[in-house]
């Protein structure tokens, strides 16, 4: 039976949530020895679902969400597309300069904030498994815009080190 | 049988310090701030034009913190989700204040990260770079729709909110570009 527009693109979702969540295969074989994750969740030792519904019973018990996948992708020239744009999916950085004279100005514009004195305070849960988990899962290419401009200035500073180191040599040598 | 996690706000102790000490914001910016810088680039596709939205974006975020509604998400981030509609309207903004005259395409997938073996990078990164040359063609809901999944791995949910849109919507929306993008690159393969 045909899957409705609505199901594929759930289907394809729970795909990509997949790839992004950092999968280490496209469509591949269902993995036993890891724990297969959606979103960092383990779905093994849970009850599986997909889309909310539960999917017990045969080869989904092992790996419902790449049986997902699977089912989303029999079409090969889909499956191609997600592909080639997940590779060249980048994440572009502004320049260290830039980043760092915005961060200046919004230190200025900070002080110059008033406080809130009437807030009440507020009990925050931490974070299981710390911060450094809660950054980014970005797995994707970061370009950052300044990196030319200081590969240059650094290799000039070597290369006129270099040539002062060089002549001093030359000169020792000479008297 | 475990128990299902409560739901947690990746951001809020951060949020919470920015809202107590606006220097606090700092954490937050230095988090974030390449992802909107990228989100902008992709949009705008200059980088004078990319820092500039960045900046306001980023001010606008400082002087809004104290009154930004933290409603807690079961995942990700409500405040990455604000910063993005900040940047959804200042973009906006930007398009009504000046007509952007269409510059050239951005090649978006010249930096593909590389491989041990030089000439699979260079074959991917061709095959990439068709595929984002096609995504460049795509209607703006459509394109928009894809950077926020791939390059800012955005959820369904929280691009739903970012561009208005219920999660279904978003669904189908990323569903429909992938099939354009495979459409238009015709039965290409690796």
């Amino acid at each position: 039976m045909a899957m409705s527009d609505e199901d594929a693109a759930i289907q394809l979702d729970l795909y990509l949530e997949q790839i992004l969540g950092g999968a280490p295969t496209l469509g591949g074989a269902p993995t036993l020895g890891g724990a297969p994750t959606l979103g960092g969740a383990p779905t093994l030792g849970g009850a599986p679902t997909l889309g909310g519904v539960p999917t017990l019973g045969g080869a989904r018990l092992v790996d419902p969400i790449a049986d997902a996948g699977r089912e989303a992708l029999e079409d090969d020239r889909l499956a191609e597309a997600v592909r080639r744009v997940s590779v060249g999916a980048s994440r572009y950085h502004p320049s260290f300069r830039f980043e760092e004279r915005l961060a200046t100005r919004l230190r200025d514009t900070a002080n110059g904030l008033e406080l809130p004195t009437d807030r009440p305070g507020v009990m925050v849960p931490f974070p299981p498994g710390g911060v450094a988990r809660a950054r980014s899962r970005h797995r994707g290419g970061v370009i950052v815009g300044g990196a030319i401009a200081s590969g240059l200035s650094i290799a000039s500073i070597a290369g006129a080190a270099a040539l002062v180191v060089w002549r001093r040599a030359r000169w020792e040598r000479l008297v | 049988m475990f128990a299902r996690p409560l739901p947690l706000d990746a951001d809020r102790l951060a949020v919470e310090a920015a809202r107590r000490d606006p220097l606090r914001f700092e954490t937050l910016y230095r988090k974030y701030v390449a992802q909107v810088y990228s989100f902008a680039l992709y949009e705008t596709r200059a980088h004078h034009a990319a820092e500039d939205i960045t900046e306001q974006v980023f001010l606008q975020a400082l002087r809004g913190v104290p009154t930004f509604d933290d409603r807690g998400a079961d995942e990700g981030s409500t405040f990455r989700v604000w910063l993005f509609q900040i940047c959804r309207n200042v973009l906006a903004n930007e398009r009504r204040r000046e007509r952007r005259h269409p510059g050239a395409p951005l090649d978006l997938a010249m930096d593909v990260p590389g491989t041990d073996d030089p000439a699979r990078t260079v074959a991917e990164r061709d095959e990439a770079a068709r595929a984002w040359q096609v995504i460049d063609t795509l209607p703006d809901d459509r394109r928009r729709a894809l950077v926020l999944r791939f390059v800012e791995e955005m959820s369904a949910r929280e691009i739903g909110e970012v561009m208005g849109r219920s999660e279904g919507a978003v669904r189908v929306l990323i569903h429909r570009a992938l099939r354009s993008v495979a459409d238009g690159l015709g039965g290409e393969r690796s």
